[in-house]
């Protein structure tokens, strides 16, 4: 019994952080990085007042296989997000996202939608563009 | 045991392969720099990659991404893997013995001077990643691993301490390569093993899904830096790493006690 009670914690702990990545989570974190990085790309545009909070960012994410459940690392998640632009309206890009097992991700855009790599912001500096592709975690 | 510290110290200092170590990690990082500002490409498999020549906080977590899975274990390894087989190597443990001063207080001596060398080692490296992504690049907020804007004062504060979070990591691979060093009596193992096997372990660690078992490779705490950096700080992992590492430092120091305690001091 007071062998059973040792292992207790650490069966706790193993539970704990077993890392359990589903669609859901990873489209939170993909969600909230577009956001930010939405924001940052905006203010390089000279629009320095679209913040990340007001932009109601939202993001499905599903594996590619019709088969293949929507959890676990992988490179075949696709991301769609979302953003409502206070100028712009509703925007919406498709991002095919690669999941590590160790809970990040990397996030690439179609570039027809976000653009070039680099790009000049509005003080003419040329600079990362931020929407292009983008890594982040979970 | 000061005298020990002081003479393994010395012996340490003037190991022309600890010389070249120390050289490497303080001159590397300004070099691997140099190359990333000036190519085209970017080492976009690296987190942090793609900001690597618009933010110089980026460059220590480029470098810490990718030096940690090998770099940090061999730098453990080089000085922990022969602090005890090299005294097989020269046949001087017989005379070591003679000396007034316990065979304990000599392991002792000799683990602590290796720890304090990997510590340093670790933290000579980071320290010149950071500055030359400062020089190189310049003092530029960072962008956090969930997108944020992190204001450099805490974005400098957040990379040292990704840094620092390997070092437990670092002395348990340290404390390995002693069991192996005193296990084979083999200067070339114990160099050698405990960086493969770290190597391979976090290797497993990025390749494959490990759930609960992760943190208990110790080596996948060389990677658990990322919490820190997402908008709401995750710990966890790296508190488990942590745990595990301490754990780990305990159980192979006391193997190689055993080892040591049952050793034939005979000299052949």
């Amino acid at each position: 019994m007071r062998r059973l009670l040792a292992l207790a914690p650490v069966s706790a702990l193993l539970a704990a952080c077993g890392p359990s990545y589903d669609g859901d989570a990873l489209a939170t974190a993909v969600g909230r990085s577009f956001a930010h990085l939405y924001a940052r790309s905006a203010a390089q545009d000279g629009r320095v007042d679209v913040r990340a909070d007001d932009l109601q960012a939202g993001a499905r994410c599903a594996r590619g296989g019709e088969e293949t459940p929507d959890e676990g690392p992988g490179d075949d998640w696709r991301c769609v997000v979302a953003v409502s632009d206070p100028q712009l309206g509703r925007r919406q890009v498709v991002y095919e996202v690669v999941l590590k097992p160790d809970g990040c991700f990397s996030a690439e855009g179609p570039p027809e939608v976000v653009g070039d790599p680099r790009v000049r912001g509005a003080d003419g500096v040329l600079r990362l563009n931020p929407v292009y592709a983008f890594d982040g975690c979970l | 045991m000061r005298a020990v510290l002081a003479v393994e110290l010395r012996k340490l200092l003037a190991l022309r392969r600890m010389r070249a170590a120390f050289a490497v990690v303080l001159v590397a990082p300004p070099v691997v720099a140099a190359v990333l500002q000036l190519q085209q490409g970017l080492p976009t498999d690296t987190l942090y990659g793609r900001w690597v020549q618009d933010l110089g906080l980026a460059f220590p977590l480029v470098l810490l991404g990718s030096a940690g899975v090998w770099t940090i274990p061999i730098l453990a390894g080089l000085v922990a893997g022969d602090v005890l087989s090299s005294e097989d190597a020269h046949g001087t443990w017989a005379t070591l013995l003679t000396r007034s001063c316990s065979r304990w207080e000599l392991f002792w001596g000799k683990a602590l001077v290796a720890a304090g060398a990997t510590v340093v080692l670790v933290l000579v490296l980071g320290t010149s990643a950071i500055v030359s992504g400062l020089l190189f690049v310049g003092r530029q907020d960072l962008v956090g691993l969930s997108g944020q804007p992190i204001a450099f004062p805490s974005a400098l504060a957040l990379v040292a301490l990704a840094w620092l979070s390997t070092l437990p990591a670092a002395l348990a691979v340290s404390a390995g390569a002693l069991l192996v060093s005193a296990a084979t009596r083999s200067s070339l193992l114990g160099v050698g093993v405990p960086a493969l096997a770290a190597g391979g372990l976090g290797l497993a660690g990025q390749l494959a899904p490990l759930g609960g078992v992760r943190p208990l490779l110790v080596v996948t705490g060389l990677g658990d830096w990322h919490g820190l950096l997402l908008e709401d700080p995750a710990l966890g992992p790296l508190e488990a790493a942590w745990a595990a590492a301490l754990v780990a430092v305990v159980v192979l120091l006391a193997g190689a006690v055993l080892l040591l305690r049952r050793r034939d001091w005979a000299v052949p």
